[in-house]
């Protein structure tokens, strides 16, 4: 009975996790340019890879018993890899902006490149008619 | 102990946006007949002002499926951080901007104890409020200036130099 | 419990595949350097599995590794595609 019990709950998480990742692999197609993709790879470290962890903590549950160490360590994977992937996908799509990738042309209020309405746009640091 | 209380609700917060967002994203892929997305990148002014809740609300915004900050302008003395938010899922810009208030509010809300006080400023008013500003300081400098040639005073543009502190 | 890891192991590959096609097809870096990050990932995934069909004692541990090293390949690329710059 635990033995069914635990080979239903891993294949519930492992397969549902997969199948996210699975997911936003295939929404890759969906979007046209690289800060999209950025944007929809998010749900696979976010919610794909921390079932993925659950599962093989129900693993370790069912194989070796309870233990406070594996509990730590299982709830310390989830935290690492929310806040890491949070950091990598900024890091990412800072220097995908600064390198110059294209933007889809669709994207309708672009603030990178035209200002909100009513703002006069000035250059504070445009130097004064004096020549060099 | 109520930070600690809006901390618990902001945590519960964050993965209930996680699971709404990725659900987001994979029941857009079976809609056959609309578009799967509008990217829109939107400025964001924040009330956030120290290092540590920018950062935290950041990642709390580049984890949610659906938006990424893509560039982070640093503040001055006049002007709050911007943040630049590249959405895909929202309909106008107003609200992206709303769901992105609402999230900094919590947020504030855990790092303070208490919510902000006042309502957010639109990055149009933010804009005009410091061209503004800066525009009285040019004409405060242009009337200094006038004084100090009148009285004789040399005028000098940058009277302080930091070359000797580095 | 073999099947149920047969079939998680044969997503991920798929969705890896998916991705490697994804390669091909995209123009601009930036796409390239996601895709990287995401085969990655599944093959964490994959290692993970791998660990529990072999009954090994680290998969906690070796996923745990993995996830925290993660981001060195995700900045590595990044910095990359700025050619050094910050």
């Amino acid at each position: 009975m635990n033995d069914v019990l635990a080979t239903t709950l891993v294949g519930v998480f492992g397969i549902t996790g997969s199948l996210i990742v699975l997911c936003s692999a295939l929404a890759m197609f969906k979007v046209r340019d690289a800060l999209s993709r950025i944007n929809v790879f998010s749900p696979a470290t976010g919610l794909g890879m921390p079932l993925i962890v659950v599962a093989a903590y129900v693993w370790t549950l069912d194989d070796r018993g309870f233990d406070w160490t594996s509990l730590f360590i299982a709830i310390l994977a989830v935290l690492c890899l929310i806040i890491v992937s949070s950091v990598a996908s900024n890091t990412l799509s800072r220097s995908s902006v600064l390198s110059g990738q294209p933007i889809h042309r669709k994207t309708a209020p672009n603030r990178l490149a035209t200002p909100p309405a009513g703002v006069v746009d000035e250059d504070p640091d445009a130097a004064p008619e004096t020549g060099d | 102990m109520m930070r600690i209380l809006h901390g618990i609700s902001y945590v519960c917060y964050i993965t209930w946006a996680i699971i709404t967002g990725s659900v987001t994203v994979i029941t857009r892929l079976f809609r056959v007949g609309k578009p799967y997305a509008q990217p829109m990148i939107v400025e964001v002014p924040l009330r956030c002002a120290t290092d540590l809740e920018v950062t935290l609300f950041a990642s709390s915004i580049t984890i949610t499926p659906g938006t990424l900050v893509t560039a982070i302008a640093a503040g001055t003395s006049t002007t709050p951080p911007v943040l630049f938010v590249h959405a895909l899922f929202e309909d106008s810009e107003e609200s992206a901007l709303e769901g992105l208030y609402d999230m900094e509010s919590r947020l504030l809300a855990m790092t303070r104890g208490r919510g902000p006080a006042g309502s957010a400023r639109t990055a149009a008013s933010v804009e005009n409020s410091v061209q503004q500003e800066n525009a009285a300081a040019a004409e405060n400098a242009e009337e200094n200036a006038a004084e100090n040639t009148s009285a004789g005073y040399p005028v000098t543009e940058h009277p302080t130099t930091r070359e000797d502190q580095s | 419990m073999s099947i149920v890891i047969a079939i998680c192991i044969v997503i991920l590959a798929v969705a890896i595949v998916v991705g490697l096609v994804r390669v091909l097809t995209a123009k601009d870096m930036g796409s390239r350097a996601v895709v990287g990050d995401l085969v990655y990932f599944s093959a964490i995934g994959m290692l993970t599995f791998i660990g529990m069909h072999v009954s090994s004692s680290i998969v906690l541990d070796g996923i745990f590794l993995s996830s925290m090293v993660g981001i060195l390949a995700t900045i590595a690329l990044s910095r990359i595609l700025t050619r050094g710059y910050r």
